[in-house]
């Protein structure tokens, strides 16, 4: 099971690479307020793997609070975006 | 039967952290940003619940049944595919709100055209000329944020 | 009145179209030219009450492929809600109307209790 969750994170980090070089070669702000939503779900795969490799019991906490106010970073880009219009 | 369910669990999470990493390369490919928001439902939609299910029997196997764990799972569940939608439509409507051009190649753009009025789709019957970037009409979708030029630069 | 058995079917019918879709990502990830066909077309609705809205908005939304980019409410009686709808993998855009219509009638179906009338007869189609 180790293995799974070592290749599951390698993956996970490859996804956030690839984000990362697309947030450099973009030009506009949209596809990047996108592309920070994907890293911030990669991320919290990482933070559930790595939480059950180390066996802490509190992973399905971590990724319930993280779903529920995930949305909060994506509105808070798109009010940037719009410049404080709805 | 361990056995089938570690299967299980490493079948979710992998495919799972493959999900996301499909929408990172389709984000790559993609040409403007709506595309871009467009391929990000895989990961949301079914990359993470995955995650979830996979978490759950996980924790089920190690600890045994847990009411608490079962609520917060389907909550987690739910609210990943509710919450994810009602963002993008937000950020969707804020790209073109601010102006980010549009994939050339988008037609018909019923946005920038009406019905019978696109030159691209519906013929030259059309008097509008055709632009590099074609921006939404946003007479359609509200108030055009003041600031700098929308089209570009 | 809303059908609780039918709105479980339209849920699961949901998880179907989601495996679909991802299903079309992931097979235009390996087309040489997978991403390079998008369009908005025009969606005048027949949902009417914002709850009905909202959920064919979101389902539009969750699935991949298609997405909306643009909400026109209704400020009149022949002016029905419209939805402005960002398609990427479809071959036409009656086609992509089409389905569009299949899942709005689904969701009615599931909510109001009988289905709604064809779009076809409510809104016409001035051209082929």
């Amino acid at each position: 099971m180790t293995f799974v969750f070592w290749t599951a994170i390698a993956i996970f980090a490859v996804a956030i690479g690839v984000g990362l070089v697309r947030v450099a070669s973009a030009k506009d702000l949209g596809s990047r307020a996108i592309i920070g939503d994907l890293v911030y779900f990669a991320a919290i795969g990482i933070l559930t793997m790595i939480a059950m490799l180390t066996d802490i019991s509190i992973m399905l906490d971590v990724i319930f609070l993280s779903s529920l106010l995930g949305i909060l970073a994506t509105i808070a880009l798109a009010r940037i975006l719009t410049r404080g219009h709805r | 039967m361990t056995t089938a369910i570690d299967v299980f669990i490493a079948f979710c999470v992998l495919s799972g952290s493959l999900l996301v990493l499909t929408s990172a390369l389709a984000m790559f490919r993609a040409k403007d940003a709506l595309s871009r928001i467009n391929v990000f439902s895989p990961a949301t939609g079914l990359g993470m619940p995955l995650v979830i299910v996979g978490c759950y029997v996980y924790l089920l196997q190690r600890e045994g049944f847990s009411l608490y764990h079962l609520f917060i799972g389907l909550v987690g569940f739910a609210s990943l595919i509710i919450v994810s939608s009602i963002a993008s439509n937000t950020l969707s409507r804020a790209t073109l709100l601010s102006g980010s051009p549009v994939h050339r190649y988008t037609r018909p753009n019923r946005l920038a055209y009406a019905r019978g009025e696109d030159p691209h789709v519906d013929g030259p019957a059309a008097m509008h000329e055709p632009d590099e970037a074609q921006v939404g009409d946003e007479a359609q979708v509200g108030d055009e944020p003041r600031g700098d030029d929308p089209a570009g630069n | 009145m809303v059908n609780p058995l039918r709105l479980i079917g339209y849920f699961l019918w949901m998880g179907k179209e989601i495996v679909t879709g991802t299903v079309d990502v992931i097979v235009a990830l390996f087309t040489p030219r997978g991403y390079s066909s998008p369009m908005i077309v025009q969606l005048p609705l027949r949902c009417t009450t914002d709850l009905e809205i909202t959920m064919f908005a979101s389902s539009i939304t969750i699935t991949p492929g298609t997405l909306v980019a643009a909400i026109a409410a209704s400020d009149g009686a022949d002016d029905p809600p419209t939805l402005f709808v960002h398609v990427l993998f479809a071959g036409s855009e009656d086609e992509a109307m089409t389905d569009l219509y299949d899942m709005e009638r689904r969701l009615l179906t599931a909510m109001r209790g009988k289905p709604p009338r064809p779009a076809l007869e409510v809104f016409g189609r001035d051209e082929a």
